[in-house]
């Protein structure tokens, strides 16, 4: 609480300067969007003229700013103008799938990736661990949009044991929505495994050598209970650290996954608003995403002291 | 190797333990050709400047360095269980060594602030040996672990049992440590450097305690220290070390009486004596204890050592018996003591 207490004016603080340079910037942009909505041959510039009314585009910047930013807080990003729909509701309902896959992919990086990278510092500097890295690096190196199509190669296309495209709804069907949000999710996945197993690598060598692992060691205690027990948790800070930034940019992080699968996901939304130039609906995504950000280090924060008594302590 | 030890029946026997490590300069010599045995409920100490290889001596007998850090190892390890059989440790597999860690044999480390884990309450770090080697249940376990930390000396066990290693003073947590090492009512504690990290006024305590637990368990002690004065009035027998060889051997009483090898004397001539008069210069040993990379020619010591002659430059000195000592090595060509036949340790 008192955590929270010292965190909330910095936070808050944070969340206001991002939403400022997001409308300054999108605003900013060359390209009316008027002439955008309108089509750009033979539109009369009365018209132009009077949709930039209608809009509020001729108002000054700072004062759409603050006009928008109040409703935002109430809840209400505005309208689309090119779809009409609200944007806050846009975000809402395509939220729960870019969740899913993110904590999807999340959840498989880091079952795969903890195992692995004890594995590998245990065996720091032998083959098995050099093969481990080197097949580690080899997926970090590969862009994610390669990725998704690889997948997509084998497994949909070559061994069809997936849909190469399309979601189904977690209340429409539980099998196959999994079987729908897997391959996106592994995708992202691939790429977030060899970076979390790297830095837990790096951290339990560095942990194993500490005494209070000889100390473990001198009790008789199995191998495996130490690494589990005594070496993970001291480990995990850089970890948890990326983790959290990660689930926090999890919209941004599916943009491409999104659009190669066809998903209805946020980050979609937001690749086709840029497209079309929606730049409220952009302005309403790049909002939360940001919110989503500071929220989750915020939370990421917390678990510290989860993981190290001593940060619980000091407050 | 005549070591009578006659009144209890022996518990470890090292003969020609030779241990060598991979470092990123080099081959490390850490150990050389070391020969020692230790009866039940008796101590040794062994002393020994920084980088004498005492501690990679403590942990080879524990089998507590790292396999790959090892570049050669030979010497073999002998310790008697307590069905009275032999096993040698050096030859044993890590499965098996494991199950003696703990029960058979202890350490107690040198600095209590890192020696335990920080993000582990003191209950888990207790009951892991307890659960582990004797099979206690939870409840059991907590309930023997508060019992032993009372038994070393922590006001309000029960109260502190759950309290994190932050939040106990150094002495209280190398109490813990102690506590963690006596769970299984070891044969053997191995004490490396105990106090070294500790304020003056707690080191005295440590060492009470672990005599006072010593004599309660009748355990054996390997008692290592770099201040030869925290060994003379705890050991039984000193193993003085230097460059990774046991330069000298003896009773506790002999070795200050009769130190015979020039190292020993500057370890015992760097002690301050209360009975000095004030102002009295220490003695300290002139130069640096060497790198133990890539072996040198001769005696060890003799850069530094103030009676070298030639010789000690040119050949290794071998261990010898003192005449007329009981138990009584050393490794000089040239032993100090007056009206001790020099010549028969020549050869």
């Amino acid at each position: 609480m008192k955590l929270l207490a010292r965190k909330l004016p910095w936070l808050l603080g944070t969340l206001f300067a991002v939403s400022f340079f997001t409308f300054m910037l999108v605003s900013l942009l060359p390209g009316d969007p008027a002439v955008m909505i309108l089509g750009a041959g033979g539109v009369s510039p009365e018209a132009i003229a009077q949709l930039r009314l209608e809009l509020g585009l001729d108002r000054p910047l700072v004062i759409r700013y603050f006009d928008w930013l109040g409703s935002a807080l109430s809840g209400d990003l505005g309208r689309s103008p090119m779809t009409g729909q609200s944007v806050t509701d846009a975000i809402l309902s395509r939220l729960p799938v870019t969740i899913q896959l993110g904590v999807m992919a999340i959840v498989i990086a880091l079952a795969l990736a903890i195992p692995l990278a004890m594995v590998s510092a245990y065996f720091a500097g032998s083959r098995l661990d050099r093969s481990i890295s080197g097949v580690g690096f080899a997926l970090m190196s590969v862009p994610g949009f390669m990725m998704a199509i690889f997948l997509i190669l084998i497994f949909a296309v070559g061994l069809g044991w997936f849909p190469a495209t399309g979601w189904v709804s977690l209340t429409d069907s539980p099998a196959a929505n999994l079987r729908s949000a897997l391959l996106p999710a592994l995708s992202l996945a691939m790429i977030e495994l060899a970076l979390y197993m790297r830095l837990l690598r790096t951290d339990l060598i560095d942990t194993l050598q500490q005494d209070y692992i000889t100390l473990a060691r001198a009790k008789g205690l199995p191998n495996w209970l130490i690494l589990t027990r005594h070496a993970l948790r001291p480990s995990s800070f850089s970890l948890m650290t990326v983790v959290g930034l990660q689930l926090g940019g999890v919209i941004s992080g599916a943009i491409i996954v999104e659009e190669i699968f066809a998903l209805p996901g946020v980050g979609r939304l937001l690749y086709q608003s840029i497209l079309q130039r929606d730049l409220l609906m952009v302005q309403g995504i790049v909002l939360f995403i940001a919110t989503a950000y500071v929220v989750v280090n915020f939370l990421v924060d917390l678990c510290y002291s989860l993981l190290d008594p001593r940060v619980r302590y000091a407050d | 190797m005549t070591d009578a030890n006659q009144h209890e029946p022996l518990l470890l026997r090292v003969t020609g333990l030779t241990v060598r490590l991979n470092s990123s300069h080099g081959l490390v010599h850490a150990v050389e050709d070391v020969s020692f045995s230790l009866a039940r409920g008796q101590t040794l100490g062994i002393v020994g400047e920084s980088g004498s290889g005492k501690s990679v001596m403590a942990r080879s007998l524990m089998g507590l360095l790292p396999r790959r850090s090892i570049a050669f190892g030979s010497g073999s390890i002998l310790f008697h269980t307590d069905n009275a059989q032999e096993q040698d440790l050096a030859q044993m597999p890590d499965k098996l060594m494991r199950h003696l860690r703990g029960p058979a044999m202890a350490m107690v480390f040198q600095d209590p602030m890192t020696a335990l884990n920080p993000v582990l309450r003191l209950s888990v770090q207790l009951t892991e040996p307890l659960r582990q080697h004797l099979g206690l249940d939870r409840q059991q376990a907590r309930s023997r672990a508060i019992e032993l930390l009372a038994a070393v000396g922590i006001p309000d066990a029960a109260g502190r049992i759950d309290q994190y290693p932050h939040q106990l003073s150094g002495g209280m947590r190398q109490r813990v440590v102690i506590a963690i090492a006596l769970a299984c009512n070891p044969a053997l504690l191995i004490a490396d450097e105990p106090t070294t990290a500790l304020d003056v006024t707690v080191q005295k305590q440590i060492l009470d305690l672990l005599a006072r637990l010593q004599r309660e368990h009748n355990m054996a002690m390997i008692l290592i220290t770099h201040d030869l004065g925290v060994v003379a009035s705890r050991a039984d027998y000193i193993a003085v070390m230097y460059a990774g060889r046991i330069v000298e051997y003896a009773p506790a009483r002999t070795l200050f009486t009769s130190m015979q090898h020039p190292y020993t004397e500057a370890l015992f001539k760097s002690i301050p004596r209360i009975n000095d008069p004030s102002h009295t210069r220490l003695q300290a040993i002139p130069g640096r204890p060497p790198q133990l990379i890539n072996a040198a020619v001769g005696c060890a010591f003799a850069p530094r050592c103030q009676y070298v002659q030639p010789r000690c430059r040119q050949q290794t000195p071998p261990v010898v018996e003192v005449p007329d000592a009981r138990e009584h090595r050393h490794a000089c060509f040239y032993p100090i003591s007056p009206g001790l036949n020099r010549e028969e340790g020549d050869d």
